[in-house]
């Protein structure tokens, strides 16, 4: 692994929560790791396993979905069935084997700004860590 | 009388007498092949033998192809094996199954032998299968020899072969209604008799199982290994009863890009595969439909690289369904794990 490893990170944000708080981290000028590729989708609840799986499996290092605290969900269940597809899919890399930590959940809501540059912080860090992914660089895939 | 002779005696006596419009069973087509069919000429049940071991797709297809457009108005008898019916439930679950006017009947299953394994020999008669089974005899599938779901609880009828005679139970009051009109003897409770040490010997086979699954196929490069000799037919989807989309997303668009797409995507990795996007299209298929697999085996049945395919999924899906207490096809009630949510459950950590 090269010493300068910089994972690639593809966040699949809510609008009406994650996304927010995206934005509120880039206007409060606070900084974090530009490691994060963005994508803003409507719910947490339409984030199909099947996004996460062709990121990790097209080059990324880790895939992080932010979505509404439990309750406050836009509408009204999007995270809650969220959480669900997130525990079959972690649970179908645990047994394949596979790295179910490059898989990342958290619920930030649209004032917590701090609290997504603190995760992305984490998250970039964790992976730093754990170094490439080998299902990334798979040609086969 | 043999138990699969039992059944087809009450077939017919329930055709003759009016109370059932078909029957849906196994039929040889030729010695090593048999099919499902929707039998109503009674001369047709003549040598049918509804237990043999052999697996030619999940019944659960017919019926949810019969009853699509509208059930019928008459009911059919469906013979079924445990693995099948557990589909017909998850199909009844998933609204895939307009679920009127078919009495489900289902037998202990022995197991059923590979149709490669079949090739050019003689499906052998049920009766001398369930003889020899346990001798070794015969070669099961893989998905068989660790199943263990070998007794249906949720059909309507339930035939049992205890020594030499078989015991008819009644599980639901469909079929209690289906077999006083038929005036056969029957119980309400089926007794455990020689279930347990049957199971005993297939959780001690899928505890196996799972582990030469786990030190073969586990990791990156090893389940690069396993699915290698895949050529993304999709006939493992075709033939799966509980993958139900009508547009599949792995054959949809989303799958398709311009050329300098494909060049992007070469150049990550130095090359690009093709067919593409086998990995995504398994694991994907995991996580759709892992919740309903009922471990039936017609995908691996299906595929014609020979892939593990079934065992795969078997594995997986015991998995994914452990995390919500759930068993595919066990119990009518059940409610599907993607259709609901605890309110409180499974926090990311």
């Amino acid at each position: 692994m090269p010493d300068n490893f910089e994972p690639k990170i593809v966040g699949f944000f809510c609008n009406w929560c994650t996304s927010v708080a995206a934005d509120m981290a880039g206007t409060s000028r606070m900084e974090y790791p530009a490691n994060v590729r963005p994508i803003r989708v409507m719910c947490s609840g339409s984030v199909d396993p099947s996004y996460v799986i062709r990121a990790l499996l097209s080059g990324a290092d880790g895939v992080i979905i932010g979505g509404c605290h439990p309750g406050d969900c836009h509408y009204i269940s999007g995270n809650f069935k969220a959480r669900r597809r997130i525990a079959i899919l972690r649970k179908i890399f645990e047994t394949l084997g596979l790295e179910q930590e490059r898989i990342y959940l958290e619920w930030i809501s649209a004032s917590e700004g701090r609290k997504f540059v603190q995760k992305i912080t984490e998250f970039t860090e964790k992976l730093r860590k754990m170094g490439v992914s080998e299902l990334s660089q798979n040609w086969e895939s | 009388m043999a138990t699969s002779d039992v059944l087809t005696e009450l077939s017919k006596k329930a055709l003759k007498d009016g109370i059932i419009g078909g029957v849906i069973t196994l039929k040889r087509t030729a010695p090593d092949a048999a099919v499902h069919a929707l039998i109503t000429d009674m001369e047709m049940l003549e040598d049918v033998d509804s237990m043999i071991p052999y697996f030619p797709d999940n019944c659960a297809n017919f019926i949810k192809r019969i009853t699509k457009v509208a059930p019928p108005n008459k009911p059919i008898l469906a013979i079924l094996k445990p693995c099948e019916m557990r589909a017909v439930v998850e199909l009844v679950k998933l609204v895939q199954i307009q679920n009127k006017n078919i009495i489900y009947a289902t037998f202990d299953c022995y197991g059923t032998i590979a149709r490669k394994d079949l090739k050019d020999k003689e499906i052998p008669k049920s009766q001398e299968f369930i003889k020899s089974v346990s001798d070794g005899k015969f070669e099961l599938r893989e998905i068989c020899k660790s199943c263990d779901y070998i007794r249906s609880e949720t059909a309507d009828i339930s035939y049992l072969t205890f020594e030499k005679d078989t015991l008819i139970v009644a599980q639901t009051e469909t079929g209690k209604n289906f077999l006083e009109k038929l005036e056969v003897q029957f119980v309400e409770s089926a007794p455990d008799k020689g279930l347990k040490s049957v199971l005993d010997i297939k959780l001690k086979a899928k505890t196996a199982l799972y582990e030469n699954l786990k030190s073969e196929c586990s990791g990156t490069d090893n389940i690069f290994k396993t699915f290698a000799h895949c050529i993304n037919c999709h006939n493992c989807m075709t033939n799966c009863p509980v993958c139900i989309c009508k547009e599949c997303f792995f054959e949809s668009d989303a799958m398709d890009f311009e050329g300098d797409v494909f060049l992007d995507l070469a150049s990550r990795k130095g090359g690009l595969r093709a067919p593409t996007d086998v990995m995504l299209f398994h694991i994907g298929r995991m996580a759709h439909m892992a919740t309903s697999c009922v471990a039936c085996g017609a995908c691996e049945e299906a595929c014609p690289e020979d892939i593990i395919v079934g065992q795969i999924f078997k594995w997986i899906s015991e998995n994914v369904q452990s995390i919500f207490e759930y068993k595919s096809g066990r119990d009518w009630e059940e409610e599907l794990p993607l259709k609901t949510f605890r309110e409180e459950e499974l926090e990311p950590k």
